[in-house]
């Protein structure tokens, strides 16, 4: 179950916090006297009284571990908050399924530095999940043309739509070709958003123009929901010569 | 900017009552910069001609007036005081020579190139009635040369550099002193009037030591002497009235504004920095994570005898045994 917990979510969940919890939620009664060893001294001639300490003592384990859970999945996307793009171009959301890009063989992690000339190229992506779902992807830069000044906040990278679950965007319907990062001034944040679809939506309408794009409403009128995955990266221009 | 100095100074010469010429006085408010006519509209009734009286009548006259109307903007004590030691050093400063001649014949040396003024003058003024006073004053050597102390520290000190600074004109390079100097100040809108570039104060403005300050500052004389016209001649035309108050608001906005970007870029950077520390501290744990997963399997698998026998090979076995 810990091990479960840690492939999806990418997060430690102590294993023996999720014992704890299995232990007192599904268990007898009897298991509750370790906890509370008062308790056999009270109940033993109330029923009731009994029953309704079991009750509590389930739902605080519950409690206990919804908290748990939530810590540990705000901690993965620490990063992403940080980092304001939990803020800037999507809304808090728990990611619920692994997406791995690679600009060759570099991984893209939140945060590193690609430099424009290794992301000219679309790069792999690939997604967990199940075959059935649809998937979304779009890439934004939100800081265009400048971080200081993101007057064209956001300029849209790439669209595509109906990917299947567990494959890559190849398989999908590409809406808005990709094109790589050029960063005129400053240091870029290049976003990559993943939405489940509820539904097949077979060809998009591309946006009116790539700039001034706005992923939330992007997603709103797709009706997506919060992002399920999103990853980032850093870029900023390179030099134009070689330093010698 | 000379005729905006006569329109302004025509209205204010017509009426001799100080507390009307207060308003277009503050705008300009030398007699210097008038014309020699309307000096002579402006002083009245003289009792005898501008160009026939001695300069040093002249001076005093034109003193008089000026510490008049300057009474009007400082305080009375003061002006009245130093208007006397104006009087007096005045005439100290001016050439025994010059002093006993008629204005008339300071007019002919002049044009006669006698008396080295600034050759650059001479196509300004053809007559010399159309002259500004303070050209005039310039041509005729009452202005020493270049003063050394312009800017006035003490009393007496500040007093002297300002008849100085009346009984001398600054040669062109001069004026250029002068905004330095008043931007040093701090700004003072008592007159709420200024001209940029042209910190001729009001040498006739007297007063303790920080009012001189004040003073100088304060009453920004827009002296549009042809002088000055070749020095402003390209600034004044498009300029909306701003102000060297003006221009050290828009420095201290621009400063601001900087500033401001400059916090939030290093905001934006230790953001950065923050996400990439976060990110490699979760792929740690994560991996120091599996790593301990994998090793505890590797020690189980060790343990048990987990591996099934290896399938047996190919093996020859003996089924039968033939006869033969």
């Amino acid at each position: 179950m810990a091990l479960l917990y840690s492939q999806n979510y990418k997060i430690e969940v102590p294993d023996i916090l999720i014992r704890f919890f299995f232990f007192f939620f599904f268990s007898p009664l009897e298991n509750h006297y370790y906890i509370n060893p008062m308790l056999k001294a009270t109940t033993t001639n109330s029923a009731v009284a009994s029953a309704i300490h079991s009750l509590l003592m389930r739902c605080l384990s519950l409690t206990l571990l919804l908290c748990i859970a939530f810590l540990v999945m705000a901690a993965s996307v620490e990063p992403l908050v940080v980092g304001r793009v939990i803020g800037d171009v999507v809304d808090m959301f728990i990611p619920s399924v692994s997406m791995s890009v690679y600009f060759g063989s570099k991984h893209v992690t939140n945060g590193c530095d690609i430099k424009p000339s290794m992301a000219i190229s679309p790069p792999k992506v690939t997604l967990t999940g199940n075959m059935d779902n649809l998937y979304t992807l779009v890439m934004t830069d939100p800081d265009a043309p400048s971080p200081s000044e993101p007057s064209m906040r956001e300029w849209i990278h790439w669209i595509v739509v109906d990917i299947p679950g567990g494959t890559n965007p190849t398989r999908g319907k590409e809406i808005l070709p990709y094109v790589g990062p050029r960063p005129p001034v400053g240091i870029h944040r290049y976003i990559f958003v993943l939405f489940q679809q509820k539904e097949p939506l077979g060809l998009v309408e591309q946006p009116p123009a790539r700039a001034s794009f706005n992923t939330r409403y992007f997603a709103r009128q797709l009706d997506l929901g919060l992002p399920v995955a999103t990853v980032y990266f850093n870029s900023q221009k390179e030099p134009a010569t070689k330093r010698r | 900017m000379g005729t905006h100095t006569m329109g302004a100074q025509g209205g204010g010469g017509d009426s001799n009552g100080k507390q009307s010429q207060l308003q277009p006085l503050v705008r300009q408010n030398s007699m210097y910069s008038l014309t020699l006519d309307e000096v002579q509209n402006q002083l009245g009734d003289l009792g005898k001609p501008l160009s026939s009286m001695n300069l040093d009548e002249l001076l005093k006259n034109v003193w008089t007036v000026e510490a008049g109307q300057s009474l009007s903007m400082d305080n009375e004590g003061t002006a009245q005081a130093s208007q006397a030691a104006l009087q007096r050093q005045a005439s100290l400063s001016l050439a025994e020579a010059l002093s006993k001649k008629t204005v008339d014949e300071v007019w002919r040396d002049i044009q006669q190139n006698k008396i080295n003024g600034e050759k650059k003058f001479r196509d300004r003024q053809p007559t010399l009635g159309e002259m500004t006073l303070e050209d005039f004053l310039v041509k005729a050597g009452v202005v020493a040369e270049a003063s050394s102390n312009r800017k006035n520290t003490g009393t007496i000190a500040g007093v002297d550099s300002n008849i100085a600074a009346v009984a001398q004109f600054p040669s062109q390079g001069q004026w250029m002193q002068y905004p330095q100097a008043q931007y040093q100040h701090p700004p003072q809108s008592l007159m709420g009037i200024y001209m940029p570039g042209q910190g001729m104060a009001q040498p006739l403005h007297m007063g303790a030591g920080a009012s001189l300050d004040v003073s100088f500052v304060d009453s920004q004389v827009a002296l549009p002497s042809p002088l000055m016209g070749t020095v402003s001649d390209t600034q004044t035309p498009g300029r909306k009235r701003s102000t060297p108050e003006d221009m050290m608001e828009r420095t201290v906005e621009r400063r601001q504004k900087r500033m401001i970007k400059n916090r939030e870029s290093a905001a934006r950077s230790r953001a950065r920095k923050q996400a990439y520390t976060n990110e490699l501290e979760n792929k740690v744990s994560r991996l120091e994570e599996e790593n301990e997963r994998l090793r505890k399997r590797e020690e189980l698998e060790k343990m048990l005898p987990c591996a099934p026998p290896p399938e047996p090979k190919y093996q020859l076995r003996r089924v039968a045994s033939a006869l033969f």
